[in-house]
């Protein structure tokens, strides 16, 4: 693949997890996973849970350090990186988690949440050009402003979820995580999400890295899929690929389970 | 109005009539289930399908009397001559879990944390007959044989937080099982459980039709597992049935724009979404409760309440376009 194509890379990603204190048992979360996602597109990964999709977005996006290997934005290493630079590139690369409400200060009003981001990463000039942002969000994502003054606990899961996907856009990132976006909430809502993010897609630009262990969703959104099975990253296809050729006995059972 | 075509209750039918379940809060009263009008026939599996706050779970747990105690329930819940809802509590007891078990939701919370598998399951028969612990015995080991434990007494000497979600979730199958109920009601039995999973809790609940009992009530998000289990289906918004009828009916051809609409947004029927709200259209009181988000409404969907209106057999829509075909 052409490089100056690639948004991200993951070479060789390894975690392990250890608990215990006298007898030591050591969990591989992750182990010697790579994939690259080029620019504008979606890339799926699809697995049951505990086969750690979710410990990959968190090596990603710097929140947990991995054991080895490295991650690269844009030709650049940000593996361990800290300080102003780790900022910038906070900026450029946003996830979403599984739980919205989660995501939100329970003790804050959801304008001030939203707004906080665009005050840490210097955006816009003043509060006047921050709202006139954040409305041009809301509207793009169907939010009504009336929810600015509410609290977490006064919206439903779908409003919450949006809110995040605003928050985060508010950063102008290029790529997004998406870490399981949808499977709290509603067949009719997540319609209504899904919809949004691949309009998104084309109007922004946004590359896209969607976890998920719904099949359907996956190959609904992404045009290219990953399935990992106990941390290693077992077979990799086009969508096509994967529902109509699956390789690997795993994926098979997991795309035969899927339509019962 | 169009209340025709009512299934009489007969033998062990589970027949609701004129259902309405109120919550007092400190908002004023709230609505969970509204003029629920239905029969839960014997021999066939039942699905409540709807979306989050539709009211399907809280319709089946005031069958039980399980609500809590701001819950006021009016209308009636008839099975073998007596109205459930209007039972005494010691009464309701030898009902619950004897007559009609429960595969409740949400697994892990629903087991005791610091009492051992075994002992819980064995416990939910001897609470009935204190001298049934033998019987309870072979009954254990036999289900949980049945459910894929290969060793009954190995499994049953843990504690739930030691098994795993899918375990847990074929635990309390067999607790929903021990007493031979003559009905089941199995609440949001898939939700959160992967795919791999959730074929396994499929499989669990069709071993349960084929061998216990074919009376079941299946509270689910799950259309895909309703379509597969269910003879019949109610889909609920909003804590109402709108629509109701045979499975194949129902979901191979639905009638109301919300299940159009819920059928239309499944991720593979290309996840195209229910138009959102109106805000002109909300907030009238006394219209059709999809009207906000209803594609073919009309004024008169704002200002008039539908009845259920007879569209083939067994099968009725909570819509004005069929109110000519009744």
């Amino acid at each position: 693949m052409n490089q100056s194509h690639e948004l991200l890379r993951a070479d060789h990603l390894c975690k392990s997890f250890t608990r215990g204190v006298i007898r030591k048992n050591r969990v591989d979360a992750v182990a010697d996973v790579s994939f690259a996602i080029p620019r504008g597109e979606a890339l799926g990964i699809a697995g049951n849970s505990g086969c750690g999709k979710s410990t990959i977005a968190r090596m990603l996006m710097g929140l947990i350090p991995p054991d080895r290997g490295e991650v690269w934005l844009e030709g650049r290493e940000i593996t361990g990186i800290t300080g102003k630079e780790a900022q910038q590139f906070h900026r450029e690369m946003q996830i979403i988690f599984q739980h919205p409400e989660s995501s939100l200060d329970p003790g804050k009003k959801i304008l001030a949440s939203v707004m906080e981001p665009m005050v840490i990463h210097h955006i816009g000039r003043d509060r006047e050009e921050r709202m006139e942002k954040i409305g041009s969000l809301f509207e793009l994502l169907g939010l009504s402003e009336g929810l600015y003054g509410r609290y977490p606990h006064q919206i439903s899961g779908g409003e919450a979820q949006r809110i995040i996907i605003a928050r985060a856009l508010t950063l102008e990132p290029r790529l997004l995580i998406l870490d399981e976006p949808t499977s709290m909430l509603d067949v009719s809502i997540q319609a209504h999400i899904m919809n949004l993010l691949k309009e998104l897609q084309t109007t922004l630009g946004l590359t896209y890295l969607l976890i998920s262990h719904d099949l359907e969703v996956l190959c609904w959104f992404c045009s290219r899929i990953c399935v990992m099975n106990q941390g290693k990253l077992i077979e990799s296809g086009t969508r096509e690929q994967i529902l109509n050729e699956p390789r690997e006995p795993f994926t098979r059972e997991l795309v035969e389970s899927f339509f019962l | 109005m169009g209340q025709m075509g009512q299934e009489s209750g007969t033998g062990d039918d589970i027949a609701v009539r004129n259902m309405t379940v109120t919550f007092e809060t400190s908002h004023g009263p709230v609505s969970a289930v509204r003029d629920v009008n239905t029969t839960f026939r014997t021999g066939e599996v039942t699905g409540m399908i709807g979306e989050s706050g539709s009211g399907k779970s809280v319709l089946g747990m005031a069958m039980l009397q399980l609500l809590a105690s701001n819950a006021r329930i009016d209308g009636v819940c008839m099975y073998r001559g007596r109205n459930l809802t209007a039972l005494p509590a010691k009464e309701m007891e030898k009902i619950r879990g004897k007559e009609i078990g429960l595969i409740p939701q949400n697994p892990a919370e629903s087991l005791n944390p610091v009492m051992r598998i075994k002992k819980q399951l064995i416990e939910s028969v001897t609470v009935h007959d204190p001298k049934g612990e033998k019987r309870a015995e072979e009954r254990y080991s036999d289900l949980m044989k049945r459910m894929g434990f290969s060793d009954p007494e190995q499994t049953g000497s843990q504690y739930s937080f030691q098994l795993s979600g899918g375990m847990n979730q074929r635990v309390i199958s067999v607790l929903g099982m021990m007493n031979r109920p003559r009905w089941v009601i199995a609440d949001e039995p898939t939700k959160g459980l992967d795919a791999i999973l959730r074929r396994q809790v499929y499989q669990v609940l069709r071993e349960i039709t084929e061998q216990d009992t074919k009376n079941m009530i299946l509270i689910t998000h799950d259309v895909e597992l309703a379509r597969k289990l269910c003879r019949k289906i109610l889909v609920l918004y909003r804590g109402e049935i709108l629509e109701q009828g045979r499975t194949e009916d129902v979901l191979g051809h639905p009638k109301h724009p919300y299940t159009k609409g819920l059928m239309d947004s499944l991720p593979k029927n290309g996840m195209k979404p229910i138009p959102q709200p109106v805000k002109e259209r909300e907030g009238a009181a006394g219209g059709c409760i999809f009207y906000p988000r209803c594609p073919y409404g009309t004024g008169r969907c704002g200002t008039e309440h539908p009845g259920e209106f007879s569209a083939g057999d067994r099968w009725r829509v909570r819509c004005f376009l069929y109110e000519s075909e009744s």
